[in-house]
């Protein structure tokens, strides 16, 4: 072998050693080719996800990466909201299906069947259109006395559009006392909303007065939310009164009611019978400016609700402190149920009380400026029935007897949730002792809380209250639920709660 | 010097060899039990080509329950509305039910009451097995919660009862003395209604 013959020495003498060495050792031989085989095995594991520790390093804390670079968890959850706001079926190919099942009770049938069958989508959507289109009464009582799904209430809103409105008036006076009434009445709302007032009119005259009286608060519920002048003008254009009256007392939302007030405010040409209902009714005003969209000026919601009875004699500190009570209250909660889902980013860990204080602020600027403190308790009061230890956070910097009487406060008049054990965490976070006035407040929270929840839980809130451990909470349950038990009728299990 | 290729082949046949083995999505890849040493590769499935290069689906790295789970808290972070957030986890409950109702169950029990209305989606599998929904009930799985699944359970049972009353029969004594006592009750209630 000559070492120095040319530049491809090193792989020659490389390929000679290995024929020398390695094919003429079998031992040689078969290690070889297993250490590849291990160094092979070795670079798999490696570049695998299988858990090892720098793959678990590189994972989010909601789980694992996925090759897109999203965590796997978070691309099931976008997948579930894209799912979910999917139309549940096309209502153009429903139509055309409703066409070919135009046949005298064909839909009908088509309905049942695939109803049997468990099927959905375009074909269901479609055999009941065929169906609501040759008897719409029957149609709908097929999905009358229970809730509705997604896709059920879909179908009934597109049958339901293509009916003509006075249809849909008789309809509503056919399903008296049914759920569907509501559905019918939505459908209702918006056809005569988008109408002149003349021909909307024309369509509430179609029925005579004794029909149309028991459908008034129906109309009022399913007026679409951002229509309040539509509805004025076609009370207005109907002459009905009550029509207004019904609006602004049992719309199913203060906010919408008080949304036809301040339109009424702004009209000049309003009928001298509105006009004097409007003068007459300053309780219901400053009640509906409590409601008032947060987009209305604070200090005139404020001064409004010197309307209300128990602020009209208020000195001006005393009427500005009740109102933003309220208001904070009425505010935060409508923000809680309409805007993000703040409770439950908060009840899963992705937000904290500050951060939801601090969004909250964001949204609300004008209310958080005018009192931190009542925007901070209000916050406390929403989060309070997720998770009373950490919402605390909020109020603990309070002087004690303060920041006790915020919590007994929320007990007594703004605790929603109905779980034993969430209540008795949250008002326990009150320790006491307490003053007095304290403690009167924590029996009436305690009783408030119990005529609310013997109803669902029954026997097994008597055993929950048995089973407390001892303190101002124990006795002030027990308390409570003796008075319950008394004023039912139960006087022997009275008799065994009034015992401390 | 014929033979150096033939080396060279068989060293990197015994390369790849090893890599295809163990990497990741097949049987020997994922961390095994510690009684078992290397798994022959799975069978593909039906309609599927075996093809050793094949990854599995993403979804199998997590076992479902701890990818439900994790979906479920991840809505969380989604700036939702609690409509949409709503509408969201049904959608998550609907597969998770299928794959464990129970584990469902027990996610939503842990929910604020407010959001026990997702209970609904829950139906069809209690009309399935109101037997297995009563030992829940039975248990106080969820302490003095459990007593909202009471309605959808008695919903179940009535089912049950009209449809398949040998089933119905076969259900614990307490089970349908509770039915019966829920539909004397609703009979008083019904008596003094208007018309009733």
């Amino acid at each position: 072998m000559n070492l120095h013959r040319d530049g491809d020495f090193p792989r020659r003498a490389l390929m000679t050693w290995l024929w020398q060495r390695v094919m003429r050792t079998p031992l040689l031989f078969a290690a070889s080719h297993l250490a590849c085989l291990a160094a092979g095995a070795y670079l798999a594991a490696g570049s695998g996800s299988a858990g090892t520790g720098e793959s678990r390093r590189a994972a989010t804390k909601v789980g694992q990466r996925s090759d897109t670079g999203i965590p796997e968890a978070r691309q099931e959850a976008l997948a579930a909201i894209a799912a979910s706001k999917a139309a549940p079926f096309d209502a153009t190919e429903a139509q055309a299906v409703a066409d070919r099942w135009s046949g005298k009770g064909e839909g009908e049938r088509r309905t049942r069947e695939l109803t049997a069958e468990g099927r959905t989508g375009d074909e269901l959507a479609g055999a009941f259109l065929a169906w609501f289109r040759e008897d719409p009464e029957a149609a709908l009582r097929f999905y009358d006395g229970r809730s509705l799904t997604r896709e059920e209430q879909a179908m009934l809103r597109l049958a339901l559009a293509g009916l003509a409105a006075e249809e849909q008036l008789k309809l509503m006076v056919a399903f008296n006392g049914s759920m569907r009434r509501h559905d019918i009445s939505t459908a209702l709302g918006l056809k005569l909303a988008a109408m002149s007032p003349a021909d909307g009119a024309k369509v509430l005259g179609s029925l005579g007065a004794a029909e149309l009286s028991p459908l008034r608060g129906y109309l009022a519920i399913g007026w679409p939310a951002d229509a309040a002048a539509a509805f004025l003008d076609l009370a207005v254009a109907f002459g009905d009164v009550q029509l207004v009256h019904y609006y602004l007392t049992s719309s199913g939302s203060p906010r919408k009611s008080s949304a036809l007030l301040r339109e009424m405010e702004a009209r000049t040409d309003l009928p001298a019978e509105l006009r004097e209902f409007l003068d007459s009714a300053s309780e219901l005003r400053g009640h509906l400016y409590r409601y008032a969209d947060p987009s209305v000026a604070l200090d005139e919601r404020i001064e409004q609700m010197r309307h209300l009875d128990w602020l009209k004699d208020a000195t001006p500190e005393k009427l500005r402190e009740g109102a933003l009570k309220q208001i904070s209250t009425v505010d935060i909660n409508e923000l809680m149920k309409t805007g993000p889902d703040y409770r439950y980013a908060f009840r899963h860990g992705a937000m904290t009380a500050e951060q939801v204080l601090e969004a909250v602020k964001a949204d609300l600027p004008e209310l958080a400026a005018a009192s931190d403190f009542e925007t901070r308790v209000r916050v406390f009061n929403e989060l309070a029935g997720e998770n009373p230890e950490a919402a605390f956070a909020l109020i603990s910097h309070l002087p004690e007897e303060e920041r006790d009487l915020a919590v007994i406060h929320h007990a007594r008049w703004s605790f929603r949730d109905l779980a034993p054990d969430t209540f008795l965490a949250m008002i326990s976070l009150a320790k006491g002792p307490d003053s007095p006035d304290a403690a009167a407040q924590r029996a009436d929270a305690w009783q408030n809380f119990t005529r609310k929840v013997h109803y669902i839980y029954g026997s097994d809130y008597l055993q929950w209250v048995r089973d407390l451990p001892p303190g101002a909470d124990r006795t002030a349950a027990r308390a409570g639920l003796a008075t319950y038990l008394r004023d039912s009728g139960s006087t022997g299990l009275a008799e065994e709660f009034a015992k401390p | 010097m014929k033979a150096a290729p033939v080396l060279i082949a068989s060293h990197l046949a015994a390369l790849a060899i090893g890599w295809l083995w163990l990497k990741p999505g097949t049987p020997g890849g994922s961390p095994p039990p510690p009684s078992q040493g290397a798994a022959t590769p799975p069978a593909p499935a039906p309609g599927e080509a075996a093809s050793p290069a094949s990854q599995p689906p993403l979804r199998s790295r997590l076992s479902p329950a701890s990818s439900h789970r994790a979906a479920w808290q991840a809505l969380a972070a989604e700036g939702l509305s609690r409509p949409e957030r709503l509408g969201a986890s049904r959608v998550i409950l609907k597969q998770w039910i299928a794959d464990d109702w129970q584990a469902a169950l027990d996610v939503v029990m842990q929910e604020t009451p407010d959001d026990f209305e997702l209970l609904g989606t829950f139906q069809e599998t209690f009309q399935r097995d109101p037997a297995a929904l009563w030992q829940i009930i039975e248990q106080k799985r969820y302490g003095v919660l459990t007593r909202h699944l009471r309605w959808p359970w008695v919903t179940a049972a009535f089912k049950l009862e009209k449809e398949d009353p040998a089933r119905f029969a076969a259900m614990p004594q307490a089970a349908k003395d509770a039915v019966a006592k829920e539909r004397e009750r609703m009979r008083v209630r019904d008596s003094f209604r208007p018309g009733g």
